[in-house]
C-alpha cells in the first residue's frame, strides 16, 4: 500500500499557519504604528501626506484582516483533513478502471480532483487531494469516507 | 495565492479601501480644522483696508488671523452688525456711536489700566470710548483730534470716529470671555495691532 499522506505534511501546514499569524500580526502592528505616527505628527508631515499614510495603513490592516483569516481557515481545514486521512481506518476498494479529472473541484471547502472509479458493482466517485498522484495501473484504492488516502498499483504487488 | 479566496476578497478589498478613504477624509477634516482659539478675527468697519498688512500685524505664533472689512451702511448696521461682527469676531472696529450706553460688559471687555498694563499698552497714549464710565474701546480714527492708529492699514469715513473693542462672547478674551477654554489671544493681537 502506498500511503498518500504523511505526518510531516501536518507539521508543514502547522508551520505555514504560524507564518500566516506572524505576517498578520506584524503587518497590522507596523501599519497601526505608522497610522498613529501619521495622526500624531500630522502638522509636521502635512495634512495630505498624513491623511494618505493613514488611509493606506487602514486599508492594509483591513485588507490583510480580510484575506489572511480566510487563508488561515483554509489551511486549518487542510490540517484537519490530512490528520483525518492519517488517523481514520481506511476501507479497501478494488478497481477495474479509474479516471482522474484534469480540473479541481471544491468539495466541503477544499479543492480535490474527482476520481471516477469503475468497480465490480458499478462506478463510484472519490476525491483525490491536490499534489497527490495515482498511477495508471492502480488496482486498489484506500478510502476514508469519500477521500483517497492510499493506493496500490499492479507492479507494486 | 488561492484563486477562490482572492476573488472573494476583492469586493472586501474595495469596500475596505473606500471606507478608509472616507473615514480619514472626515477625521482629518475634523482634526485639521483650526479651533476657535487658533484664529483671531478682526471685523473692520472701514471704506477700504490693506488686509495683508493688517494680517502681518495680527498674526501670532500658531494662531491664524482672519479679517473682514465692511463699509458702514444702514443695511449693514441694521442686519450684519449684530450677526457677523458682534457674534463672530474677536476684535471689532466700529463706529464709536455704536457703543452701548448700558450693559456694554455683555458684549465688550473693559479695557482698564491694569489690564492694558499687563499687555504693555500705555493707557495715556490712547483715547477711550466709555460706557457707564468704564472704558470699553480705544479710538482708532478721529479726524477732528488727529487720531489715526490704522494709518496705512485702513481708510475710514472722515466724518465719523471709529474705535476698537474686544468681543467677550468669543473664546479668545480671557478672563472676560463667556466661552469655554479661553485664551487671551485677542488682547495679545490688540497689543500688536496698536504697536507702531
Amino acid at each position: 500500500m502506498k500511503r498518500l499522506f504523511e505526518q510531516s505534511e501536518v507539521t508543514a501546514y502547522r508551520k505555514l499557519q504560524r507564518k500566516y499569524i506572524i505576517v498578520w500580526i506584524t503587518s497590522c502592528t507596523v501599519a497601526l504604528a505608522l497610522l498613529i505616527v501619521a495622526v500624531v505628527l500630522w502638522k509636521q508631515l502635512g495634512r495630505v501626506a498624513a491623511q494618505t499614510i493613514a488611509t493606506i495603513c487602514t486599508a492594509v490592516i483591513g485588507c490583510v484582516s480580510v484575506y489572511l483569516p480566510q487563508v488561515m481557515a483554509l489551511n486549518r481545514k487542510k490540517i484537519d483533513f490530512v490528520q483525518k486521512m492519517l488517523l481514520k481506518e481506511c476501507k479497501t476498494v478494488h478497481l477495474n478502471n479509474l479516471s482522474v479529472a484534469k480540473e479541481t473541484t471544491t468539495y466541503d471547502g477544499l479543492q480535490f480532483y474527482e476520481v471516477l472509479a469503475s468497480e465490480d458493482d458499478g462506478e463510484h466517485m472519490y476525491y483525490l487531494f491536490p499534489q497527490k498522484h495515482l498511477e495508471e495501473n492502480t488496482t486498489k484504492l484506500y478510502i476514508v469516507e469519500k477521500y483517497i488516502c492510499g493506493s496500490e498499483a499492479e507492479n507494486n504487488e | 495565492m488561492n484563486k477562490n479566496i482572492f476573488s472573494y476578497s476583492v469586493k472586501w478589498f474595495l469596500i475596505v479601501i473606500l471606507v478608509s478613504i472616507f473615514l480619514w477624509a472626515f477625521l482629518f477634516d475634523a482634526i485639521s480644522r483650526p479651533k476657535d482659539t487658533e484664529t483671531v478675527s478682526l471685523f473692520l468697519t472701514a471704506e477700504a483696508s490693506d488686509s495683508t498688512k493688517l494680517r502681518e500685524r495680527l498674526t501670532l505664533d500658531g494662531v491664524t488671523s482672519s479679517i473682514t472689512t465692511a463699509a458702514e451702511s444702514s443695511t449693514y448696521y441694521s442686519v450684519q452688525f449684530t450677526t457677523t461682527a458682534l457674534i463672530s469676531s474677536d476684535l471689532i472696529v466700529m463706529n464709536t456711536e455704536k457703543m452701548p450706553e448700558t450693559h456694554a460688559e455683555m458684549q465688550f471687555a473693559p479695557l482698564t489700566n491694569d489690564l492694558l498694563e499687563k499687555y504693555g499698552i500705555d493707557a495715556t497714549d490712547f483715547k477711550f470710548v466709555t460706557s457707564e464710565e468704564i472704558p470699553y474701546a480705544i479710538v482708532v480714527f478721529d479726524k477732528e483730534h488727529d487720531i489715526n492708529l490704522f494709518d496705512g492699514l485702513a481708510r475710514f469715513d472722515e466724518a465719523k470716529t471709529y474705535c476698537i473693542a474686544v468681543n467677550v462672547t468669543r473664546p479668545n478674551a480671557a478672563p472676560f470671555s463667556t466661552a469655554n477654554k479661553t485664551t487671551d489671544n485677542t488682547f495679545v493681537a490688540l497689543t500688536k495691532l496698536l504697536s507702531k
